[in-house]
């Protein structure tokens, strides 16, 4: 008996196609158990983070309100942030590997972002003077760019081999730079030539267990230094005297009052009537501080911040998440959102009269 | 009367060539061979950048006591006075009370260094791998203390029981010439 080839050839097709199904099937199911399990890790859902019950601040302590977002695609990164003349917005942050300077103007509407990419991986920190000149912070030097980027960046000044340098200011027609490896303030005048470097060594002021020692000056005058092993905000003339007034204040705590863990607040910045914006890293909140050192009111906390959570935990290898703080010329607090990748603004809420 | 074997000179550097040769080829076989085990040799370890430190280290270790200990990258630490991983998140004082310690063993030695710094040492012996001060340290300090497998504890089991319960999969095989991974990276 002769069977007809063309039966065995329709059962083999539908054998291969229910094969196809099922494997399909299969490997759907797989990729969907893969997707679950990492979410589970992720989210780290067996674990507990000792900072969550911190987390929440009471709505009735915040005081500010978002009233903008500048998001800022054009940088892989984010790293500091400076205010320049009328009130551009500048953000140092890194685009392929290299450090990149970028400028949002005031309005924020036409997003003309404005790139310099002459700086090396290597850039720390960023300080405008009151013409718009760049000057850059860099691991052994400081460089200096024009407004608009389009001239060659040059060096300024030398640093020492040895230190550490974390944050560069623009004040009292000083630049000055925080060096937290050695614990020290180094002042240069305008003229890149270094008048001071204080308090000395012996003196042992400023404790500095991480790379976190930021400097901001107000509209006074005044230097304040974060002192992070202190947990303290210290005060200084540009010209490296100790103020005593108004107080140098500053407790560890983990309350809203207190500056949390090992080490913060991490950045300052100084509001026009002399109150300072601290920013801590750990427990990720921004809170104002008013001069005598009473807390006046938190900015925003890490629910409003979007780094609640256990799956926010910091990267060991990349650092801390740290939101970068300014202060505007209408007292504006611009935080620098380095998981978003934007800009925040933050306006003062109106009081209401009961 | 038997005449003895005359070696002349060429016999006996050609014989003693040849021994060379055979030896050498031995050495260089031993060599290989054993470089080749060490290589395939392996055990287990925690990867500390992706260890979420739950805890899960020290109840599932087939040991009583388990085989995962803290260790300490002296390099990121900060020898703060109030060390998070040392102390619970808000103590009474800052002093080595037992009430203010995270450590449940006390494991940890804290020690003047200068003011207002103090250095921190785990005794392996007494840690249990409970990963408080991990925690602690990760939540709030530098980072600076981390869990690792105590190769001279550790039985090296071919499928090793926490490995398994690890939500984060931070647990692998590593070469056994190098079975540590350090945690010291520079601050950013």
């Amino acid at each position: 008996m002769i069977l007809s080839a063309e039966p065995r050839r329709a059962e083999n097709k539908t054998t291969l196609f229910s094969m196809c199904r099922w494997l399909t099937v299969g490997c759907a199911a797989i990729v969907f158990l893969a997707v679950g399990c990492s979410k589970q890790v992720e989210t780290g859902s067996t674990s507990t983070d000792p900072r969550t019950a911190y987390e929440t601040i009471d709505p009735s302590r915040i005081g500010w309100e978002q009233v903008a977002q500048y998001p800022i695609k054009e940088l892989d990164s984010l790293q500091r942030i400076a205010v320049g003349p009328d009130d551009r917005i500048y953000v140092l942050g890194i685009k392929n590997r290299k450090g990149t300077v970028a400028v949002i103007d005031r309005l924020g509407k036409t997003k003309t972002l404005r790139e310099i990419p002459s700086t090396q991986d290597d850039a720390i920190d960023l300080a405008i003077d009151d013409v718009g000149k760049i000057f850059l912070l860099r691991q052994k030097r400081i460089d200096v760019l024009s407004e608009t980027g389009s001239e060659k960046q040059t060096e300024w000044a030398r640093l020492p081999k040895m230190g550490f340098p974390t944050s560069i200011i623009y004040g009292g027609d000083r630049v000055l730079v925080a060096d937290a490896g050695n614990r020290v303030i180094r002042v240069f005048d305008r003229e890149a030539a270094p008048l001071k470097e204080f308090p000395a060594k012996a003196e042992k002021l400023f404790v500095v267990p991480s790379p976190f020692f930021d400097i901001a000056v107000g509209r006074d005058g005044l230097l304040r230094i974060a002192n992070p092993g202190r947990h303290r905000i210290e005060h200084f003339t540009t010209e490296g005297f100790f103020h005593e007034t108004p107080l140098t204040w500053g407790r560890q705590g983990n309350d809203l009052e207190g500056f949390c863990g090992c080490c913060n607040p991490a950045r300052i910045a100084v509001l026009s009537d002399g109150a300072v914006v601290t920013s801590e890293k750990k427990i990720r909140r921004i809170k104002v501080v008013e001069l005598d050192g009473s807390l006046r009111s938190a900015v925003a906390g890490p629910k409003h911040l979007g780094v609640a959570g256990p799956k926010n935990r910091d990267h060991t290898q990349k650092g801390p998440i740290v939101f970068d703080i300014a202060v505007d010329s209408t007292d504006r607090i611009l935080v620098l959102d380095p998981v978003q990748k934007a800009v925040r603004v933050f306006g003062e809420k109106k009081k209401t009269s009961k | 009367m038997s005449k003895s074997k005359q070696i002349d000179r060429r016999g006996f550097l050609g014989d003693g060539l040849r021994v060379l040769g055979v030896a050498g080829l031995c050495g260089v076989g031993g060599y290989l061979a054993g470089r080749r085990g060490s290589v395939d040799e392996s055990c287990w370890q925690i990867d500390p950048h992706k260890c979420i430190s739950c805890s899960n280290c020290q109840t599932h270790c087939v040991l009583d006591k388990s085989a995962v200990i803290c260790k300490h990258a002296f390099t990121m630490c900060g020898y703060c006075e109030l060390c998070t991983g040392y102390f619970i998140p808000e103590p009474n004082g800052l002093n080595t009370g037992a009430e203010n310690q995270q450590c449940p063993t006390g494991a940890i030695t804290r020690r003047f260094i200068e003011e207002p710094y103090f250095e921190y040492h785990i005794d392996g012996r007494l840690c249990i791998g409970c990963a408080k001060c991990v925690k602690g340290c990760e939540a709030f300090g530098n980072g600076s203390l981390y869990l690792q497998i105590d190769q001279h504890q550790c039985k090296n089991c071919n499928e090793c029981a926490i490995a398994t319960a690890c939500p984060a999969q931070a647990i692998r095989r590593v070469p056994a010439s190098n079975p540590y991974l350090p945690k010291e990276t520079p601050l950013t």
